[in-house]
């Protein structure tokens, strides 16, 4: 056995399961609260990738920051966050609210209208080009080793530790606040909710504000990790994130976490085992959607609908 | 290039390429007479690749990463090939053109490598790569690009980085006017200034008697006499029968302080 390989694909896999678990989180908040698949989170994640980027060059660049490396990444995170907590609500007040009573295909209709429309506006605003994070120049990236056999390098603990931190975070906030009561309260039934007092555009917002500082920070994590950044970014890691909430199980917020770790896993081990493994490790990973979709429809960790007919 | 062939061909039209290197397009026969190119062939890049990386890099062990498109998989095969026949252990990997995330792929290249060779098109892919390399641990393993690689982000990765381009003349007073007005990034330029040279001569010189028909600006171009002196490459142009520069040296650069030298 290799464990060289091993160790080495199971910490890419853990990399980018962070953020694939990061982006699969607003989905599957915004499903659990209004059944909807928001196909323009994915690019919600672009943007904030972008905005980091911005941060990071209004702070005079990875070679002449203003600030020390850490504290500009920490900046960089919570600008991206902020400035795509608003985006998100005011992509709900804008393209979904109006549509709340509409017959559910519309707001879909609208989510991919929203997604076509961020893309085109990155692509008119930035360009095409690539744009670099140019982490070593910024904190300088060092690499671990235990043995012969495990290395780790500083970011990506980084990655996974903030990761698993946001997230912790946030099973805190949904499971131990007020306003994550009204969160499953207008998820559980959202006119019984309403009639109880919950103010459930408010609420409807905040998920949405949460859910797209999540993708922003995968977004900021993605250009820090791999270093570059393009404005059709948004797409595949989009599809990524909604097939980790639905393995995991749409509206389940530990399945969308654990969907995103298995996603993440699949990709890395599917390239370094796998015959035509880097090439196809896309295959693998929409198999094992479509895997889940007949074997197990709601999730690993979803509850199957019971519907009253 | 090989798809716009047909239509090319069946309304009678010449085509000169600064860029297309693909080395079947002027050997399979089905464009001679009609392409021309003032680029060399992967043949030659390949032949300049592997024997530098043999001859002078002495590598043992080259790992080749392709980006799964044609230009880049038909000259990571000939490379492959030629480090074959020369005794050298040879991986193969590929990744996509939309990827940014090569740790997986890093992770599988065998610790004893000496070269990983990349055939892509799209420097900022290259730098990427080579951060990657370095964050997990592998900084020191030589990188060897194409021309497609042939920019300030590849080489700025650090002394282990090579590249393979075409000629072209430094001294030329339009390769200094262009670089000092652009800052020398863009180098595909010489080629295609060049292909347009051939062009408008051809076309020129098939006016010359107040007529001409595709046939005979397609005869002018086979016929191609550009001096050295005239030419941004540095060296004189004239087509083979095949279509190819009778001329066509690649060179080697080495990255010296963020900048690419020529060492072969």
């Amino acid at each position: 056995m290799n464990w060289s390989l091993f160790f080495g694909e199971l910490v890419s896999g853990l990399t980018l399961g962070s953020i694939y678990a990061l982006i699969a989180l607003g989905y599957t908040m915004v499903y659990g609260i209004l059944k909807l698949l928001n196909f323009a989170h994915g690019d919600v994640y672009m943007v904030g990738a972008f905005i980091g980027f911005f941060v990071l060059q209004w702070l005079g660049g990875p070679l002449t920051t203003h600030v020390t490396g850490w504290l500009a990444i920490a900046i960089m995170f919570a600008v991206a966050m902020l400035g795509c907590g608003a985006l998100g609500v005011g992509i709900e007040i804008f393209a979904y609210r109006p549509l709340r009573n509409a017959p559910r295909i519309a707001p879909l209709i609208s989510a991919l209208g929203v997604s076509i429309f961020l893309q085109n506006s990155a692509l008119l605003l930035w360009g095409p080009q690539f744009r670099s994070y140019d982490t070593f120049d910024l904190i300088g990236v060092k690499s671990y080793h235990i043995g012969t056999n495990f290395f780790i390098s500083n970011i990506q603990i980084f990655t996974i530790a903030t990761s698993i931190g946001l997230m912790a975070v946030l099973t805190w906030l949904v499971a131990r606040t007020r306003t994550g009561k009204a969160m499953r309260a207008t998820s559980f039934d959202r006119e019984a909710a309403e009639m109880m007092g919950i103010s459930v555009n408010r609420v409807i917002s905040f998920t949405f504000f949460v859910g797209s500082a999540l993708a922003a920070a995968g977004g900021v994590m993605f250009g820090i990790v791999f270093g570059q950044i393009f404005s059709l970014m948004g797409f595949t890691a989009g599809l990524k994130g909604f097939t980790a909430a639905v393995v995991g199980g749409i509206g389940s917020i530990p399945g969308a976490m654990l969907g995103g770790f298995l996603i993440g896993l699949t990709e890395a081990f599917a390239t370094g085992y796998l015959p035509g493994g880097s090439t196809y490790a896309n295959l693998y990973v929409f198999a094992l959607l479509i895997a889940m979709f007949l074997i197990r429809p709601s999730g690993l960790l979803g509850s199957p609908v019971i519907q009253k007919v | 290039m090989k798809a716009t062939t047909g239509a090319l061909k069946g309304a009678g039209l010449g085509f000169v390429s600064g860029s297309a290197t693909n080395t079947q397009i002027t050997t399979d026969g089905t464009r001679t007479g009609y392409f021309f190119r003032t680029v060399p062939p992967d043949s030659s890049q390949s032949q300049s690749v592997s024997a530098y990386i043999v001859s002078k890099l002495k590598a043992k062990n080259v790992y080749i990463v392709d980006d799964q498109e044609a230009y880049s998989i038909g000259l990571a095969d000939e490379v492959q090939a030629q480090l074959k026949a020369k005794g050298v252990n040879v991986g193969r990997d590929g990744v996509s053109q939309q990827q940014s995330d090569f740790s997986a792929i890093i992770n599988k290249i065998p610790r004893d490598t000496d070269v990983v060779y990349l055939p892509w098109q799209l420097p900022p892919k290259g730098q990427a790569f080579g951060q990657q390399m370095k964050s997990l641990g592998r900084g020191s393993v030589k990188l060897m690009g194409s021309d497609g690689l042939f920019d300030p982000a590849f080489s700025g990765l650090g002394s282990n980085v090579y590249d393979s381009f075409f000629p072209v003349n430094p001294q030329d007073k339009r390769v200094k006017a262009f670089k000092k007005l652009h800052g020398g990034t863009e180098l595909f330029g010489a080629p295609s200034y060049v292909a347009t040279q051939v062009v408008a001569g051809a076309i020129d010189k098939a006016c010359a008697n107040g007529t001409a028909s595709r046939a005979e600006v397609r005869a002018k171009l086979r016929a191609t006499k550009i001096s050295k002196k005239a030419s941004l490459l540095g060296l004189p142009i004239a087509f083979d029968k095949n279509g190819d520069m009778v001329k066509k040296p690649f060179g080697i650069y080495h990255s010296v302080g963020g900048v690419f030298v020529r060492v072969g």
